[in-house]
């Protein structure tokens, strides 16, 4: 098979089987005779990522092509060869069409076998005419294990490889019909390895863009070809802690108490609205579907407001030692107990009727889901899969665990996945729940009817409850501490006299409060790292923390238990496929419900669901696949084409972008467009210029970084400039004319050289303090004469840097009896042209007509904002530790004589005009000093970025801020 | 059987003194008047065929030759196993450029990179400003293939790439000749030997 003239050089064959019989029509019995074909096995080199590989079926025939090997093979089907490939053998005798039509010889029947090859809905089949099928045997072994190297779940895309050699015809379409691992539907694309001055591996990156692209349009063109239906789904969750239900369910059941923004809500409404009427204009209704009639009644009837499904899940439904090893009678009864619960708290809703149509349980893991009676029919059973995996004791006891439901919402194609977790207890066990996690995405499988079994990641939109995932953490409450395990997971865990305080904080402080304590939340950390749950969305949390609650005399102010440290332990995440629309429309804790050590916690969702129309689908899969036409390599056309090589051609414009002058966070932003000026659609992909180096330097970005333009079109890239604290150090220190290229690699072909100017304006925001107090002059002055200007030296700095005083003085002159001042945000165009006046020196007479406190408010803001940017904070890190230790106003004092000079003398001038500022108030003085701390201790004593370990390791709690900072208030 | 090779070749030279019409020229036979310059690099394969029968396949890099890209073209002629230097015999200046990205290449190329100096715009010997005794003379100095072109006419062009073709080391396969970056063969190929087919696969050939 060497002679294969499309083979690539980067894939090779494996194992090529010659003379397979196959009936010319293997699919009738009575078919006429046999033919040859030839199976092979072919593998690509995954370069650095997984080896894939597929199975062909080809014919050989005469090459056309001049100067190439005399025969040459036809592809006639492809399939992957993935973790679902599998393969059916048969003993299949078959008659065969006698040569001549009278003569009935018993030679007409042939005894032999049929091989079936399948991956997932895809198939081919073929018999062989032997009666020895040892010779066939090593082919299905190395198949077997081929698929076996495949990981539990493979994106498709890494395939689409394949694709070329099927010369389009196979385009790994299920795609389209079965729901994708949205693991992958979420990862980028990948793409090979490459760099500026080499091809990468064209005709795998074609592939991979084109697949990418023809399923971005099919996204886009979906309302052509499906019937696209809001859905409201709820969300209940519970851990019960072995009590029986007791007590008033309703609002947290139906959420009537759940307090619904009426503008947003109603705009969703009429989103919907909007969408449904256009899919009705076009698409003539198919009369097959029960709840056809009902649609509009959900639509536009906005005087029910309920939820179309429920899903209540609960844990730790029954704590008996045998219940963790079987289920009981008793385990049952309680799940019946809560049934009946839900039942009745489902019958405050008005004139809707509810039908329980799941339920699962798993020892003490339970989940029901209720719909609304009108969506109900015989064959939503016939749908509904559920699955149960236990991860406690042995890794198989049921203690720990989950329970699953799986269901396509009726009359759609969407499907929907509800997982309800409860994984490893105890603080310090974050790596088992995150490993718990992986354990149960692997065995979380759903199997329908027909036998065959699916991740629950292959789902539209999978819904995750967990329980006891996260806590704020520690068992000791005087000390914080960090950790450094072996699986590179830093843990700051947060003294529980942190959290209560943070907890506590005033109203007007507590968004600021919450996400000051979320940022120790370990399961938003773990996501945001990815080491669990990555990619899962949370909406942000607004409730106390919804564990431990304990009675009387054990109990904090709110409750809680003093012995365990409040946590967010209950939480709602949900992963999402491009094809269905999901807006979070709630995420609450019910605080009332009193029967438990834990709240109940409830979301709620609007989901766009979809039913396709297979026949449209076609019809603009067809449209779309039309346009990729010609997207192949030039290697591939050498080998095609005679007249060789209709190159890919794009053309940018503009193919300088002049951005003009570019200031400290003012983002400016530029279009590109990409016109395909060629024959053949034109994959293209912003490349990096060396190995090491990123595509643009991080004040630059460029979206998308890959696509695809189809001849005669065009598309656009987005190109935006952002200087902001992390980026404007370097900037400050270089020159002021900015010259980027940004390369832009037509896949197979061109190179790009796409140019980005612009006049860079300094700013004294992002620096080093002491690069600030050695400017002899305004920071623009500076930049705008490198050559007339000298930084000071070190013994001849400033003080403190002049911004900052010229900040102070404004302040203490016109903004001292501002009560809110440093608290309530400043208008950012405001605080604009103050910055601008500080970089440049000028007066600050520009000032726009805005009111005297409105002007106030953005001063306090521009110092805040000044504070906050400096490269290291007024309080460096290297004395934080010491900072930790500071009990008494002289330690505090103390620390002070280790700083600089200029540091000392800055953090000083900020102290006494803030203690200042306290006095002057109106409000109580204790009031407004607590108030001013709490903004600007984690300012002074930011802290350091997580990449630096040995500065994290002695960073200080919240609280410990916050008292560190107070000692300069006290006289 | 006959031999397959596979060598990158990139294209340096001043900006306008026809490195693209030169490619346009080796690759489709073509000419256009009148052509945009080049912001960025093109990538263009040509297929050669010796006497031997030995074929030899030229990934090439068109650069750009403007100055404000000149930080870019190490990472062209990174890898490369030839370069040809253009200049215009119009314009000396660009001889001096020729010059100047020479001893780049020789300081920093691969040192066994092939370099083929080649004064463009032959048709245009009436405004002739670089005598071809002084670049045969520089060219021989410094060890260099050197030949006159003009892509408008095709005169001299596909010579240039052949006896480039034919100096070339022809000793390594094309499986392990220097390819750029991520495109290389991979070495090393696992699976079982299931081989009882009467074909067999033949590793390490692309034909």
């Amino acid at each position: 098979m060497s002679e294969f003239s499309r083979l690539l050089p980067p894939d090779h064959f494996l194992s090529v089987y010659e003379t397979i019989t196959v009936p010319n029509t293997y699919d009738n019995d009575d078919a006429g005779q046999t033919v040859s074909r030839k199976l092979a096995v072919i593998t690509r080199n995954g370069q650095g990522l997984q080896d894939t590989s597929g199975v062909l079926l080809v014919k050989e025939r005469p090459n056309t092509r001049a100067g190439g090997p005399p025969v040459d093979f036809a592809v006639l089907s492809v399939l992957p060869v993935t973790s679902k490939f599998r393969i059916k053998t048969s003993q299949r005798a078959i008659k065969m069409a006698s040569p001549s039509p009278n003569a009935k010889a018993a030679d007409d029947v042939i005894k032999g076998f049929s091989i079936e090859f399948e991956n997932g809905p895809e198939k081919f089949s073929f018999w062989l005419s032997t009666s020895d099928f040892s010779y066939y045997k090593p082919i299905i072994a190395e198949l077997r294990r081929l698929s076996d190297l495949c990981e539990t779940f493979d994106s498709l895309v890494k395939w689409s490889w394949l694709t070329y050699y099927s010369r389009g015809q196979y385009r790994l379409m299920p795609l389209f019909h079965t729901p994708q691992d949205l693991r992958v539907l979420n990862e980028e694309p990948p793409l090979s390895p490459i760099i500026l001055g080499s091809q990468g591996v064209p005709d795998h990156d074609v592939s991979v863009i084109q697949d990418h692209w023809i399923q971005q349009r099919m996204i886009e063109r979906k309302s052509e070809y499906a019937h696209l239906k809001e859905v409201s789904i709820r969300l209940c969750s519970f851990n019960v802690n072995g009590r029986p239900p007791n007590g008033d369910l309703e609002d947290w059941i139906l959420g009537k108490h759940v307090h619904r923004k009426p503008s947003s809500r109603s705009l969703e409404r009429l989103d919907v609205e909007i969408e449904s009427g256009l899919d009705l204009s076009s698409e003539p209704e198919s009369p097959n579907t029960a709840c056809e009639g009902d649609d509009s009644a959900t639509l536009n009837g906005s005087d029910d407001p309920y939820p179309d499904i429920i899903v209540v899940s609960f844990q730790e439904m029954d704590l008996s030692t045998e219940g963790l090893l079987y289920a009981t009678a008793a385990s049952v009864s309680k799940g019946d107990a809560w049934i009946s619960a839900i039942s009745e708290a489902l019958s405050f809703a008005n004139g809707v009727s509810y039908l329980k149509i799941a339920s699962k349980q798993l020892v003490g893991l339970f989940m029901c889901i209720f719909i609304k009676e009108q969506f109900a029919s015989e064959d939503i059973t016939e749908d509904i899969s559920t699955c149960a995996v236990g991860t406690g004791i042995l890794g198989v006891m049921a203690n720990k665990g989950a329970v699953g439901i799986s269901l396509t919402f009726p009359g759609t194609s969407t499907r929907l996945s509800f997982i309800n977790s409860h994984l490893a207890a105890f603080d310090e066990m974050l790596d088992k729940r995150n490993a718990d996690f992986h354990e149960l995405s692997r065995r979380l499988r759903f199997v329908d009817k027909g036998g065959s079994d699916r991740s629950a990641f292959e789902s539209h939109v999978l819904f995750w409850m967990v329980v006891r995932a996260v806590s704020l953490s520690a068992t000791s409450a005087a000390f914080m501490f960090l950790t450094y395990t072996s699986d590179l997971n830093y843990r700051i865990e947060l003294p529980q006299e942190d959290v209560r305080a943070l907890m506590s904080d005033k109203s007007e402080h507590r968004t600021a409060s919450f996400q000051t304590l979320q940022t120790f939340d370990q399961l938003l950390s773990s996501r945001q790292k990815g080491l669990a749950f990555k990619g899962f969305h949370e909406a942000p949390i607004n409730f106390l923390p919804t564990y431990r609650f304990a009675g009387g005399y054990g109990s904090d102010d709110l409750g809680y238990d003093l012995k365990r440290r409040p946590a967010w332990t209950d939480r709602i995440l949900y992963l999402s496929s491009p094809m269905t629309h999901v807006i979070q429309t709630s995420y609450n804790s019910h605080p009332d419900v009193m029967m438990s050590d834990h709240k109940p916690i409830s979301a709620e969702f609007s989901i766009t669901t979809h039913r396709i129309n297979e026949t449209k689908q076609a019809s603009v899969l067809a449209d779309i696949l039309s346009k990729t036409k010609g997207t192949q390599i030039p290697e591939a056309r050498q080998a095609e084409d005679d007249d060789r090589r209709s190159i890919p051609r794009l053309r940018l414009s503009p193919s300088t972008i002049e951005v003009g002058d570019i200031r400290y966070d003012e983002p400016k932003e530029a279009v590109l467009t990409l016109e395909n000026i060629g024959q053949t659609a034109c994959a293209w992909r912003i490349i990096p210029k060396s190995m090491e180096g990123a595509a643009a330097p991080d004040w630059l970005s460029v979206t998308p970084t890959f696509g695809m333009v189809p001849p005669n079109s065009s598309c656009n890239v987005h190109v935006k400039i952002h200087v902001n604290a992390q980026n404007a150090r370097a900037l400050n220190e270089g020159v002021s004319i900015l010259d980027e290229t940004v390369i832009l690699h037509v896949v197979g072909g061109q190179d790009h050289f796409l140019q980005v100017c612009g006049n860079y304006q300094g700013t004294c925001f992002g620096n080093d303090l002491n690069w600030l107090v050695r400017l002899p002059c305004p920071v623009r002055e500076f930049a705008k004469d490198r050559n007339q200007w000298k930084l000071l030296p070190e013994n001849g700095a400033l003080s403190c840097p002049r911004e900052l005083g010229r900040l102070l003085e404004w302040l203490m002159s016109n903004a001292v009896t501002v009560d809110d001042l440093c608290i309530q945000p400043g208008d950012p165009q405001v605080a604009q042209r103050i910055r601008e006046s500080l970089d440049t020196g000028d007066e600050f007479d520009f000032i726009p007509a805005v009111d005297k406190h409105t002007l106030a408010l953005a001063f306090g803001e521009t110092l805040m904002q000044f504070l906050n940017s400096l490269s290291e904070p007024l309080i460096p890190w290297s004395l934080h530790g010491e900072c930790v230790n500071a009990t008494t106003r002289d330690m505090a004092f103390a620390i002070i004589h280790e700083m600089t000079s200029y540091s000392a003398s800055s953090l000083v001038s900020i102290t006494a005009f803030l203690h200042f500022l306290s006095l002057q108030s109106s409000k109580e003085t204790t009031d407004r000093i607590q108030d001013l701390v709490l903004k600007f201790a984690p300012i002074l004593l930011r802290d350091p970025p997580q990449d630096a370990p040995e500065l994290v390791a002695s960073s200080l709690s919240p609280l410990q801020k916050r008292r560190f900072v107070e000692y300069f208030f006290v006289t | 059987m006959s031999r397959q090779f596979q060598f990158k070749l990139v294209l340096l030279g001043e900006s306008a003194v026809g490195k693209s019409s030169l490619v346009l020229r080796f690759v489709k036979d073509q000419f256009e008047d009148y052509r945009e310059s080049t912001i960025g690099a093109a990538f263009l394969t040509q297929t050669v065929t010796l006497e031997d029968q030995t074929t030899v396949k030229f990934e090439i890099w068109d650069t750009a030759g403007q100055e404000r890209y000149k930080s870019l073209a190490p990472m062209y002629y990174r890898n490369a196993n030839c370069a040809v230097v253009v200049y215009d015999i119009t314009q000396s200046a660009s001889l001096e450029k020729a010059r100047n990205w020479i001893r780049e290449l020789q300081r920093q190329a691969d040192p066994s990179i092939v370099i083929a100096l080649c004064g463009n715009k032959s048709d245009l010997s009436a405004r002739r400003q670089v005598t071809q005794e002084e670049a045969q003379k520089y060219a021989e100095e410094e060890g260099l293939m050197w030949g006159e072109t003009s892509a408008k006419t095709g005169e001299g062009v596909s010579e240039i790439f052949l006896s480039i073709a034919k100096k070339l080391p022809l000793t390594v396969p094309s499986a392990t000749a220097p390819r750029g970056g991520a495109s290389a063969r991979p070495a090393g190929q696992k699976g079982v030997d299931l081989n009882r087919s009467t074909t067999q696969s033949q590793d390490g050939c692309n034909c």
